[in-house]
């Protein structure tokens, strides 16, 4: 098979971040290349180098040969590469044919009125190519997301596609959709375009994929043939690596239980029971989608839950009321701190006096002074680059911010931290300050849920590991038990379920 | 990852506080007096910046101030109340009922009980905004036809006139007079509500809570804070002001009626717009409103001392709001980065400062 694509020796680095080191790859016409890895391995960044979304740093990009000098999103699409995202991209009140050719249009002569039966009878062709049994004239808001995403596919092919892009998707179909969709892809194997295919699900890969690499911490693991490897040979090579030892955690004997979860379900997440106990630190790993950061926001009560209950140092949390449970002594450090965990237009100091304000000045009223001592020693206590407490949030770095926002917790005396993907985005160094102070807290007593996609930093910081798979509690990790392989085994384990059962995600 | 800074997360309300901002209302407020002044200098030889005629604009921006500080505390929390004044109207036409049927209650009970109306409209605006999820232009648009026409039901098309004396003496009444500057009772009411205002804001933990949930409402869930119920309090403490600024409006028109305040909801916005707050929430300082609210005063008054026809007086609100909203974002990111070189720069000359 001629070569389609090839990226050679891409590297592309975020400030703090190395996203893709020395990454070569090539697409074959007629394959289905299947991209491999865990969060932030690299995957997306590669393919949004290859629609031109991001520019790479060094390296090539050759389309049958010639090289592409500046690939930008335009050049992208003239040379035939098309994104299908799992947030789909049509417009729900156009109907299937306009969705088709939106941006490229067919015209009546005169290039003024747009020529429907034209692009009617093009795109049932295109339609009826693929075996996509969809009216043209259907309003796509009516449309199943399995029919919404094989018009996707037909709009990408409407216009010469050369290169398809799929990022999981896969994710919010059902097993017979998902049999459709895979019957289109096998069917467009044998036209002359080439095919990534992102997806968490290896199962999937088996059925659809004829050749797979693996990508980890922005390198190239292997590039294989499906034929040629097992399942536990996949596992071993996404999650295979040396831990540096850049974890303080030293494990410890476990106190009293300060967290009991016991039985929680919404719809989100079914029947989660879990503890923590006093001077602890327990993993919680998954994959994104898991349920891991929805159960945790019902647990501290920003969000609703059907049945079960939260106790805390004994005493049973009400639902919906983040207020008592901060009282209570739980926090909360939700996963996006610029989204959810500051308030960028105030200041640092502002900041960390929020959550503990009703405690600090229980008469209501603010003393200046006081408030300033006090966001004063945290800042020194915690080390946070800032030279007063008046710089806005804004201002600081990713680190410094996480650090504004543990703050924020340890002047409420809490005594139950949850952390959610607490080092995301955080350089190195400022990663090791943060595993610090939770090996800190954990000395002083305090328990710690660390929610994390980072199996490095679950398997490094761990005294215990929870996995969830697909909205379940999938089980529980121990001592020498913690591996890589263990907890990847367990966080798919729901998801190979929902191939075979008709639940949607 | 990161999208396009959104306007309030250009602002910062420290920076206004050190003066930065406040330089833009400055400019304005000269600007303003500034072109009335030279206009009646030269063409007719009158002087626009007299004790008597300043005193007169600030006694009518006072009334102003009320409801634009009515309007500022709902902005704050990235809400807004368009309610305004439809809630003075209704309130104050059952203030009119009530002293219409018995005039020998003791005035203070019918004022007692319009002010608590104005806060239960308040309320309900709260609860639709919180717990229905309504988004509150929407729902206090719509307590806004509710509270007229309940205005109209009560009253229908009659005019109560003539109220007591010694009630009007809230918006009538002068205190002091220096040289031609007459200290009017309004002036004192605007003052004493926006120092209260100003140290619920600044000083009051309630006050951080509603600032922090302008800025970022889900950080503020996820710090613990309330934040239905500081976005129903908001809404109770705005429209409260409304019924208040009502009873203000009709002792000064000694006479109570359902089509009163009609526009003064968009008055209360403009007011507050030019006085620096946001309507994303978050941001903004209660002595802007003071700014606000001259400026609004003085180009009205300027206008009509220059004889500039209505249709064109309009129009030319218009193009001020643009400008001084322009002046308040665009310029402000520039400013804020200015202001945290200077916290930088301090610290610097602090530091060695302390080594020498």
């Amino acid at each position: 098979m001629p070569k389609l694509l090839e990226l050679q020796s891409i590297g592309k680095t975020f400030p703090g971040v190395v996203a893709l080191d020395d990454v070569s790859i090539d697409l074959l016409v007629g394959e289905v290349h299947v991209l491999i890895g865990e969060n932030g391995a690299g995957k997306s960044t590669l393919m949004k180098i290859l629609s031109g979304a991001y520019q790479s740093d060094s390296g090539s990009l050759s389309i049958e040969g010639i090289e592409v000098l500046k690939n930008d999103p335009k050049k992208a699409e003239q040379l035939g590469i098309r994104m299908i995202y799992q947030e789909l991209n049509l417009i729900p009140e156009l109907s299937v044919m306009e969705n088709i050719f939106l941006g490229h249009e067919l015209k009546l002569k005169g290039q003024l009125f747009l020529n429907k039966r034209s692009m009617y009878e093009k795109a049932k062709e295109i339609l009826g190519k693929l075996n996509i049994p969809i009216d043209p004239k259907i309003q796509v808001k009516h449309l199943t997301i399995a029919a919404r995403q094989m018009v996707e596919i037909a709009k990408a092919l409407s216009s010469k596609a050369k290169i398809l892009v799929f990022d999981e998707p896969t994710s919010s179909l059902t097993s017979s959709e998902i049999k459709d969709l895979f019957a289109i892809i096998t069917s467009l194997k044998a036209t002359d375009v080439g095919m990534f295919y992102i997806s968490h699900r290896l199962e999937e890969l088996f059925m659809i994929g004829d050749r797979v690499t693996v990508l980890r911490d922005g390198k190239k693991i292997a590039t294989k043939n499906i034929k040629d490897i097992t399942i536990d040979e996949l596992i071993e090579k996404i999650a295979g690596r040396e831990i540096t030892e850049i974890y303080p955690h030293k494990k410890q004997t476990a106190g009293e239980v300060l967290l009991d979860i016991n039985g929680l379900t919404s719809e989100k997440f079914k029947n989660i029971t879990m503890d923590l106990r006093s001077g602890e630190i327990v993993g919680l790993s998954g994959l994104v989608g898991a349920g891991r950061s929805e159960m945790a926001r019902a647990v501290f009560g920003i969000d609703n839950y059907k049945s079960g209950s939260v106790t805390i140092c004994g005493e049973k949390l009400v639902k919906k009321n983040p207020k008592i449970a901060g009282q209570k002594g739980l926090s909360y450090l939700p996963e996006d701190r610029k989204e959810q965990g500051l308030a960028l237009p105030l200041n640092v100091r502002e900041n960390i006096v929020i959550a503990g304000i009703d405690q600090l000045f229980p008469n209501h009223i603010i003393n200046t002074q006081k408030e300033t001592q006090v966001a004063a020693s945290y800042v020194e206590e915690l080390n946070i680059a800032t030279p007063t407490t008046e710089k806005l949030t804004r201002f600081l770095s990713g680190g410094n911010q996480q650090k504004v926002v543990i703050a924020k917790w340890l002047l409420t005396k809490a005594k139950v931290f949850i952390f959610d993907e607490p080092t995301r985005g955080i350089d190195v160094a400022a990663k090791s300050g943060i595993y610090g102070l939770m090996d800190q807290l954990a000395k002083e007593g305090a328990a710690i849920l660390m929610i994390s996609s980072d199996l490095p930093e679950i398997i490094g910081m761990s005294d215990r590991v929870y996995v969830m798979s697909n909205g379940i509690l999938a089980g529980e990790v121990r001592g020498a038990d913690i591996t890589q392989e263990k907890i990847l085994e367990l966080a798919f384990s729901h998801v190979k379920g929902e191939l075979i059962t008709d639940e949607t995600a | 990852m990161d999208t396009m800074p959104r306007l309030h997360r250009i602002l910062d309300i420290h920076t206004l506080k050190r003066g930065l901002y406040s330089s833009s209302i400055f400019i304005m407020l000269f600007l303003v007096f500034g072109v009335f002044t030279i206009y009646n200098r030269v063409a007719f030889d009158t002087n626009y910046l007299k004790a008597a005629n300043i005193s007169v604009i600030v006694n009518q921006a006072s009334f102003l101030m009320v409801v634009g500080v009515a309007q500022a505390i709902a902005l704050l929390t990235g809400d807004v109340n368009l309610s305004i004044g439809s809630v003075m109207a209704v309130t104050t036409v059952l203030f009119g009922r009530m002293l219409q049927q018995s005039s020998d209650i003791p005035l203070f009970i019918p004022i007692m009980l319009i002010l608590f109306l104005g806060a239960c409209i308040g309320f309900l605006n709260g609860i639709l905004i919180t717990k229905l999820k309504i988004p509150a232009f929407i729902a206090s648009f719509a307590t806004m036809y509710i509270c007229r026409g309940f205005a109209w039901v009560f009253l229908g098309k009659t005019v109560i006139y003539r109220l007591d004396e010694g009630f009007r003496t809230i918006s009538m009444g002068k205190v002091y007079t220096i040289g031609e500057f007459t200290i009017t009772v309004p002036m004192l009411i605007a003052l004493a509500l926006i120092l209260v205002v100003n140290f619920m804001l600044t000083r009051s933990t309630f006050g951080r809570k509603i600032y922090f949930v302008g800025s970022n409402v889900v950080a503020a869930q996820a710090s613990g804070i309330p934040t239905d119920r500081v976005r129903i309090t908001n809404q109770v403490i705005s429209s409260f002001l409304a019924a208040f600024a009502g009873l203000l409006y009709v002792a000064r028109l000694n006479a109570c009626e359902p089509g009163m305040a009609i526009k003064t909801h968009f008055e209360a916005i403009t007011v507050a717009l030019l006085g620096g707050f946001v309507m994303t929430g978050g941001y903004g300082n209660v002595w802007g409103v003071v700014g606000g609210a001259i400026i609004m005063t003085a180009i009205q008054n300027g206008m009509n001392s220059i004889q500039l026809p209505s249709e064109l007086q309009t129009l030319v609100m218009g193009l001020i709001i643009i400008l001084t909203v322009f002046m308040n974002t665009f310029l402000l990111e520039k400013k804020m980065l200015v202001a945290d070189k200077n916290i930088e720069t301090k610290k610097a000359i602090i530091s060695r400062g302390a080594q020498i």
